[in-house]
């Protein structure tokens, strides 16, 4: 029986042939013989016969722990609307209660004031146009709206808690629009509330009345939104009182075109019409602008 | 990190010039002058910024949701200006990260907040306030761990639980898995920890080791 630490002897002359033809000195056998030894060894070490599977396991367990990408399904986005749907501040709220408060007395001394006519404190002449009426929920959508879309930009200029909420899965404009959405509801919400609780003044049917209070809401909204979005808070605030001032001073030479002035019936609602028009577009522009938000512009320096 | 250039508006010199460099799985500190670029360079990984020039490349390729859920970010802030309770706070921030109100409980308590649960952030203490600050940016169980001076205004309690929690990453990254821990800090509290220092200065990278 062969040694196994001895090269064999064919193996041998072959290393002796190969040396001579590359011109190498012979190797000698001794030197031979002692490698084949640590040869013969090195086969000896048993190789785990749980090695390969082991390894398999753990790549394909590090494989899927890579590749474990968390995902965003409709969970997330629901703690994500319930999570600003209650946390929204109470400021909000209270300036929201303040505004319909100030709606339902309106509404009061139009039906019982008898004659009173709220153009005698607004702003210029209340456009009161011929064949329609007056409003406090209509009179106050515009600075409920607008109460709505500059508290749906609070965290900006807050510094490390813009960043805090920056570092979010969800798209700066995806959180814009949940937040001003949530705010949009519940100002409607309040507006419905107190409009079943207030005696309405004039003779419009409850579709007219809810379109004649809505859309000048959700313009508000949409356009301190995106004046908000672009020039922050104070530019919305100018922005939203810019627009007060036009559809209240100005509002009256506009006649039946007038936003707040309540139509007869949803046929004559064109400028209502008009203005959800103009909503959607500039909820869709703030949003889009959204983009352009980062917690860099809130915090600032370095 | 290839080439990157990051400058803010207003500024003549580039808060980062040029920066190339490259992060390691477990604990990286980053270290400078104050206005050397660290906290720049942590909000270029955290996403918070974009360089104008060069590019900045996350192990997870696919960017936005997958990538800041993954994200945890200590910002340098000593506090927030919030009145929210320390609890509230925290439920509030996981859910802008679409986290189910579970993962708050733990964090909580990993970093001894337990005691605080109902007390305004604005008037929670320096260094309670650090804690709180370092246990939201645990919220994600983030595989990228991004601190903005976390020695700073800690107490010996937070240190201690920084300190154990930057341990677990190094040895996560020590048994393979994709775990990493930037820390900016001036001073060598951190060191020991550390798989890879980097020296900033001026916006530009002097050396590491």
């Amino acid at each position: 029986m062969a040694d196994k630490r001895s090269p064999d002897r064919s193996f041998y002359q072959d290393l002796r042939e190969g040396a001579a033809l590359a011109g190498e000195p012979v190797p000698d056998w001794d030197d031979v013989a002692e490698v084949t030894a640590l040869l013969a060894e090195a086969d000896r070490a048993l190789v785990p016969p749980d090695l390969v599977p082991d390894l398999v396991k753990a790549l394909t367990e590090e494989g899927e722990r890579t590749e474990e990408e968390p995902s965003l399904g409709a969970g997330s986005l629901l703690r994500l609307v319930w999570a600003e749907a209650r946390f929204m501040p109470l400021a909000f709220f209270a300036t929201e209660a303040v505004l319909l408060a100030a709606a339902l007395l309106i509404n009061y001394v139009l039906v019982r004031g008898g004659g009173f006519s709220p153009g005698d404190w607004l702003v210029g002449a209340f456009p009161l146009g011929p064949g329609g009426f007056a409003d406090g929920f209509t009179l106050v959508a515009p600075w409920l709206g607008a109460a709505a879309g500059l508290f749906s930009l609070r965290p900006a200029g807050r510094g490390a808690w813009a960043e805090l909420e920056a570092v979010s899965p969800f798209s700066p404009g995806v959180r814009l629009l949940v937040r001003a959405a949530l705010a949009t509801i519940a100002a409607l919400a309040g507006t419905v509330v107190g409009g079943l609780i207030s005696q309405n003044p004039g003779s419009a049917t409850s579709a007219t009345l809810l379109l004649a209070r809505t859309a000048p809401l959700l313009l508000a909204v949409g356009w301190a939104l995106v004046w908000a979005v672009r020039f922050g808070a104070g530019g919305g605030i100018a922005a939203s009182a810019g627009l007060w001032v036009v559809l209240t001073a100005l509002g009256s030479r506009l006649g039946g075109w007038s936003l707040l002035f309540v139509p007869d019936g949803l046929g004559q609602a064109a400028p209502q019409w008009a203005a959800l028009a103009v909503a959607a577009a500039c909820w869709a522009g703030a949003v889009w602008q959204a983009r352009r938000l980062s917690a860099l512009t809130a915090a600032g320096g370095r | 990190m290839e080439k990157v250039t990051v400058s803010y508006p207003g500024q003549a010199v580039a808060a980062l010039q040029e920066l190339s460099l490259r992060i390691s799985p477990g604990v990286t500190l980053v270290k400078g002058a104050s206005g050397a670029g660290k906290s720049t360079l942590l909000r270029l990984l955290a996403g918070l910024l974009q360089p104008a020039e060069g590019r900045v490349c996350h192990p997870w390729q696919r960017a936005g949701a997958a990538f800041y859920a993954r994200v945890g970010y200590l910002p340098q802030a000593a506090w927030v200006d919030q009145a929210l309770t320390v609890e509230g706070g925290m439920r509030y921030l996981a859910g802008t990260r679409g986290l189910p109100a579970k993962v708050v409980g733990p964090v909580l308590e990993r970093w001894e907040l337990e005691g605080f649960r109902r007390q305004r952030l604005d008037r929670l203490s320096g260094g309670t306030a650090r804690r709180w600050l370092l246990a939201q940016s645990q919220l994600t169980n983030p595989a990228l761990w991004l601190l903005d001076e976390p020695l700073s205004g800690l107490d010996a309690a937070g240190v201690v639980t920084l300190k154990r929690e930057l341990a677990r990453y190094r040895a996560a990254a020590a048994s393979g898995r994709q775990r990493y821990a930037v820390a900016a800090v001036q001073d060598d509290r951190l060191d020991d920890l550390a798989v890879r220092i980097f020296w900033l200065d001026r916006g530009r990278l002097r050396c590491w080791m």
